[in-house]
């Protein structure tokens, strides 16, 4: 062999030494970049053999379950608790053979016997043959998540529970309270029909007096236990033709004979339940009924499509409300004037019944020539 | 309107028990029934419990029973089921008499087997109409009696 022949040999060695020394070098830049990224992984890194016993894992993996593979080998069955036994050995074995494992949850046990719930995504590591060898997983601690979510499903529970007493209770209540009222009535009429000739004018005028009450608080009490009937049964929805539902709505009130009512467009079919809707067109037009304060009473009906929801207008010629007022009037017991025959608890009751159903309720008014109220529905 | 029949023969024999708890309305029922002109006796008991008691003496069977809902100790509808779960008083006609027109009240008085459900309005006039047809009705109905 020559010098020359020599001289090449010893600077491709040269040149292979320095490029695997940079290699190597690169390796372990690569390695501790990786043993970085691995360690300071939120979510903790499980390592396993096909028995579950543990051969790698990061620092959170140490953090969460306490055991520390540089202090002591632990197997995996030492972290599943005793009812998830069954649950861990299946999905295990599921892992084994599909070679993944998504979003699988369960409890565990600490080394220090504390319990947490984990939310575990697996895979299986094969030899270069394809058989497995191996199982890996990133396990994360959704002990708190999950205790929220508890809490909140209770805290829900809880003020479910608490409305529906409530609603008992209201119901209850005003029905006990009726019972007694209508004795008062029976009574009070009874001395009016057996003592009629003790009685003098004002006598008369008085017992006339405690009727009148006593119709007015029955008729806050029917108000109250409609307003609180609303909540209480779950809206099934289904077409309602709202020109049938007039004419059946019309049929149950009193409308006194100075008072018209014309529905000024065709009504629409719209979806929604029955008994709620009833009891609002029957509020709104009881409403319009009662600020009638003109000979020729005119009550107008109209809808119009506003594409995502229907938007209704109950026109009345009445006594109208002034400004400061217009937004009040949809509170509970709140009334303008202290006419026996209103319980200031009507267009609360259509209020409920608009926000059921997604809408709006507003008021418009000239004081004198009458009102509008204009309230929308949403199509479901 | 009350529907005046022109022969005794034609008014059946009302033997009523009236299941209520208030006086009031006992005072009431009463009032209505002593200008009513009908045949009829009336057994009273102030809630379920006694009322099941008294079902149990047999020459008090009633053929017409007519019960509130809202009662201490066993109310109207406990009543009802036990009611008409008794092979030998079931056939008993019993209309419900109450101020709830609450609809799970209703239905479940149909569901267990009334024979009317009526509200009771708050003014006395109201009140003896609906009971005077209500009466009126079952007295011209063949009734069974025991």
């Amino acid at each position: 062999m020559s010098d020359i022949q020599l001289e090449n040999i010893r600077e491709t060695l040269l040149k292979e030494r320095e490029e695997r020394r940079l290699l190597e070098k690169k390796y372990v830049l690569q390695t501790a970049e990786f043993n970085a990224i691995f360690q300071n992984l939120a979510d903790a890194y499980l390592m396993m053999d096909l028995s579950g016993r543990v051969l790698k894992m990061n620092n959170p993996a140490k953090e969460i379950l306490g055991y520390d593979l540089e202090v002591e080998k632990f197997n995996l069955t030492q972290i599943v608790t005793a009812d998830e036994v069954e649950k861990v050995t299946k999905s295990y074995k599921n892992l084994i053979r599909d070679g993944i494992l998504t979003n699988f949850k369960s409890l565990i046990k600490t080394k220090y016997g504390e319990v947490k719930y984990v939310n575990v995504n697996g895979s299986i590591i094969y030899d270069d043959n394809g058989n497995p060898i191996a199982a890996q997983g990133i396990v994360r601690d959704i002990t708190e998540a999950k205790k929220l979510e508890f809490q909140k499903d209770s805290l829900l529970k809880k003020l479910r529970k608490t409305n529906e007493d409530l609603q008992d209770y209201i119901h209850m209540v005003s029905h006990d309270l009726k019972s007694p009222l209508r004795n008062i009535n029976a009574l009070s009429l009874w001395l009016n029909e057996d003592y009629s000739s003790k009685f003098d004018e004002k006598g008369v005028e008085n017992l006339n007096l405690i009727q009148s009450n006593i119709e007015r608080m029955e008729k806050m009490l029917c108000g109250i236990l409609e307003y609180s009937s609303l909540d209480s049964e779950i809206v099934e929805m289904y077409d309602i033709d709202v020109n049938s539902l007039f004419n059946e709505v019309f049929s149950t009130l009193l409308i006194p004979e100075h008072i018209s009512i014309t529905i000024n467009n065709e009504l629409p079919i719209i979806k929604g339940d029955k008994f709620r809707l009833q009891l609002l067109f029957k509020n709104l037009l009881n409403n319009a009924i009662a600020n009638i304060d003109k000979n020729e009473g005119i009550i107008q009906i109209s809808c119009v499509d506003k594409g995502h929801h229907w938007k209704f207008c109950v026109k009345d010629n009445g006594k109208g409300i002034e400004k400061g007022y217009l937004k009040k009037i949809f509170k509970v017991f709140q009334k303008l004037d202290n006419k026996n025959n209103s319980t200031g608890i009507g267009l609360s009751i259509v209020k409920k019944i608009v926000d059921i159903y997604n809408g709006d309720v507003f008021a418009e008014s000239e004081p004198g020539e009458g009102t509008k109220i204009h309230f929308t529905l949403e199509k479901f | 309107m009350l529907l005046i029949l022109k022969t005794d023969e034609l008014l059946k024999y009302l033997k009523i028990l009236l299941i209520e708890d208030d006086a009031i309305e006992v005072m009431k029922f009463k009032r209505v029934l002593s200008n009513l002109g009908l045949n009829y006796t009336i057994i009273e008991a102030n809630n379920g419990e006694e009322a099941l008691n008294l079902l149990n003496i047999k020459d008090q069977i009633p053929n017409l029973i007519l019960l509130d809902l809202n009662m201490p100790r066993i109310d109207g509808i406990e009543f009802l089921s036990n009611l008409k779960k008794n092979d030998k008083l079931k056939h008993i006609p019993a209309v419900v008499l109450t101020t709830s027109n609450n609809f799970k009240d209703l239905k479940k008085c149909y569901e267990i087997g009334i024979a009317g459900y009526i509200l009771k309005p708050l003014k006395y006039e109201e009140y003896r109409t609906k009971i005077e047809n209500l009466l009126t009705y079952w007295s011209m109905n063949e009734l069974i009696i025991k």
